[in-house]
């Protein structure tokens, strides 16, 4: 997991896309020391079995094709939330309206960056507790993929609120703070 | 650096045709009317490299193709030649015709550069053994090719030197067919026997190849070249870093597009545009990216010249300076920006030129590395904070603000609340000159109908981040054609939006990021300008 004092990441280098410009690699380094101040990490995960899964995501997850197929094979789902929370973001629209684009733009994908390792280490730390068990997974899976709507995040955002207490959805159902991602995981048989 | 530094002249004297009551055909074999038409066209047009009407097949009539010619077009070959020949220019007529306009134009213009217009051995090879056969064997026989290169060489030797001997001052050799061989394979059959060419003559040379030849300008560089000529498709900016401080670069106002198609002011503006680009730089000179053709209206081939060698001379005096800024801006340093506009100003530099050439230069080169593949987002963006924090510097001087009329609407659409992208490229227009009116986000289709109506806006830019914000797209498009401002060009960006989804719901235009965006703005609003159309027509949808 992504520490506060975690050092500047190889891969974040090439998802940045800094290239070789010397300045923007040290800018870079410096933003990363700042999104890692403004980060307000949390996570929360919740395992259902099937039933209690379509149960809790009715009607959302019985009229989605792709949820079907996913968990057709599946004894348990897991439900995963996390949020960089929204210091980065909201350092970034700072930067970006003051015109300072360059800032901005990092510092936004550096949110994003940090929310995707979140819940990378969280459906790893399920991949392997389940393999532990002798059970396979099945990729992870959020609102908004093909025909599982976004709608559904109201359920996620109501399961995780005593272990993110700050995530919230704007009217069209995106998540509040931006840098947030949720999805569910399969258990296989 | 050779005498080609900071000269201005369009490529070939063709336009001179029009000023004889004689065809082509007829200029192309008497010396006395095509004397008349260069001299006439050069008195009007006040280049500081002449060149004598030369057309592209004459090497490969000498060694056998069969030349078709016509009073209104351009001499070209009608049949490969049957048997090659060795020819002596002395003994070829056309070419001594050459000769002799080189010796009148002497003569008239005794202190003004003349040039050769000798064509590549790969070129010439291809029109006498036909251009596909040729392109066949460097696959097939390439033995055999070679044989012929020796032979098309030989020729463009003889010819060169006779041209040489005749007055000529400058080597310029162009090599259109060498651009279609692949960049690896440049050097075998083109650049070997380029460099053979050029080794004849230790004055000034230079060598022009047609199209996109960014794979091959090392080999072009290596041919020992004194000046690449580039064609009008290349963006200079994008390849200036790969041509060595010693080797003039030439170039490359369209030749068709602006030149012969524009009118005189917006070549004149052009011209201005590519001066403020390049002119800073020390090996620069100022050409057409090709050939003018024969049917280029004169006044623009004359306001070419005058507008482009009175706006380097302006520049001249403060190219090192700029050219300082526009390093430092592209390095992305903000506040050495900063330090610099202020001491160019104290310079009394013009404010337009520190923008032009300095800051606005570094952002552009940006863009074009970044359409090369050449750097990424976050360096163009880098690039744009560092000119912002010159321009600021400079705000007060400036007398026409960019404060105005709105060219561009932007907002993302209802329902999504992503600002970001939409930031960016109002930032990018910016820092290229455009105003923009930022709707910002959550905008209803209602709301950008009424701006597009309040300012007579002609373009607008939507952007969707997410699925449902896709789906208001064809909303917001219908509105548009139903309230009758179909004639608005509507862009589309961000996540939610592909090239398919953009066609698939009539948007004009698909933008995968800020800088394509920008690109694609200006291009609607140049070629809109340019022709007083409805920019709609020329989106790239």
């Amino acid at each position: 997991m992504i520490q506060k004092t975690s050092p500047f990441p190889d891969r974040l280098s090439k998802y940045l896309q800094l290239g070789s410009h010397e300045k923007a690699r040290q800018e870079a380094q410096f933003l990363w020391e700042e999104a890692l101040v403004l980060l307000k990490a949390a996570n929360w995960r919740s395992l259902l079995t099937v039933d209690e899964f379509f149960d809790v995501f009715h009607p959302y997850a019985e009229s989605s094709q792709s949820i079907r197929r996913l968990l057709r094979c599946a004894r348990e789902v897991w439900l995963l939330a996390v949020t960089a929370g929204d210091g980065v973001e909201r350092r970034s629209r700072e930067y970006l309206k003051k015109g300072e684009a360059f800032r901005g733009y990092v510092l936004d994908r550096m949110g994003s960056f940090l929310a995707e390792e979140q819940i990378r280490q969280v459906d790893k730390i399920i991949s392997e507790e389940s393999t532990g068990k002798g059970y396979k997974t099945t990729r992870r899976y959020s609102p908004g993929y093909r025909d599982f709507p976004l709608e559904a995040q109201v359920v996620f955002v109501d399961l995780a609120s005593c272990a993110i207490p700050e995530l919230r959805l704007t009217s069209d159902f995106l998540l509040v703070p931006e840098k947030s991602i949720t999805a569910i995981k399969g258990v296989l048989e | 650096m050779g005498t080609l530094h900071g000269l201005v002249f369009p490529i070939n004297a063709l336009p001179g045709c029009q000023l004889v009551k004689e065809g082509i055909d007829r200029i192309s074999f008497d010396a006395d009317v095509k004397s008349e038409a260069v001299i006439r066209y050069y008195e009007r047009v006040d280049a500081d490299l002449l060149f004598y009407f030369s057309d592209i097949v004459i090497q490969a009539e000498a060694m056998g193709a069969k030349i078709k010619f016509a009073p209104d077009a351009m001499p070209c070959v009608s049949e490969t030649a049957q048997e090659i020949i060795s020819p002596s220019p002395s003994r070829v007529g056309r070419m001594e015709v050459n000769a002799r306009v080189l010796r009148r134009l002497a003569g008239v213009f005794p202190h003004k550069l003349r040039s050769t217009l000798v064509y590549g051995p790969f070129t010439v090879a291809g029109q006498v053994a036909g251009e596909q056969n040729v392109l066949r064997a460097i696959i097939d026989n390439p033995d055999e090719l070679e044989g012929l290169l020796e032979k098309t060489l030989e020729c463009a030797i003889d010819y060169g030197r006779y041209l040489l001997d005749a007055g000529a001052d400058v080597l310029w050799v162009s090599d259109p067919l060498s651009a279609l061989l692949p960049p690896e394979l440049f050097p075998r059959f083109a650049g070997d026997y380029l460099a053979r060419l050029f080794a004849i003559y230790p004055g000034p040379t230079a060598l022009h190849i047609c199209g996109d030849t960014s794979a091959m300008i090392e080999g072009m560089i290596e041919t020992g070249a004194g000046g690449i000529s580039f064609d009008q498709c290349m963006n200079l900016l994008a390849v200036e870093d790969r041509v060595p401080e010693n080797i003039i670069i030439i170039g490359n106002l369209d030749p068709v597009e602006v030149v012969e198609m524009m009118s005189t002011e917006q070549v004149a503006a052009q011209t201005a545009d590519l001066v403020s680009m390049m002119g800073i730089k020390p090996n620069f000179a100022l050409s057409t990216g090709c050939a003018l053709p024969p049917s280029t209206p004169m006044d623009n081939a004359i306001n070419f010249v005058e507008e482009g060698r009175s706006r380097l001379a302006l520049l001249a005096p403060h190219a090192e300076d700029l050219a300082a800024l526009a390093a430092t801006v592209h390095k992305g340093h903000r506040d050495g920006a900063a330090t610099l506009v202020k001491r160019v100003l104290n310079r009394r530099i013009p404010a337009r030129s520190i923008i032009g050439s300095g800051l606005m230069r570094a952002v552009r080169k940006a863009s074009a590395r970044y359409e090369y593949r050449l750097c990424f987002l976050p360096e163009v963006l880098l690039i744009v904070d560092a000119f912002y924090q010159g321009y600021k510097c400079l705000e007060t001087k400036i007398d026409a603000g960019r404060e105005g009329t709105p060219q561009i609407v932007l907002g993302t659409v209802k329902g999504d609340f992503h600002e970001i992208g939409k930031d960016l490229v109002r930032i990018m227009l910016e820092a290229n000159g455009m105003t923009v009116l930022d709707l910002g986000v959550n905008v209803d289709g209602a709301r950008f109908t009424e701006a597009v109506r309040l300012f007579g806006v002609s373009v607008v830019g939507l952007s969707a981040f997410t699925t449902a914000a896709r789906r208001q797209l064809s909303g917001i498009i219908d509105q548009f054609r139903q309230e009758g401002l179909s004639h608005v060009s509507i862009l589309v960006g961000g996540a939610a939006v592909n090239e398919k989804i953009a066609r698939d719901i009539g948007a004009n235009g698909y933008g995968r990021d800020a800088v394509e965006a920008v690109k694609m703005i200006e291009n609607i609003l140049k070629r809109s300008r340019a022709s007083n159309h409805d920019p709609k027509d020329f989106a790239l949808s």
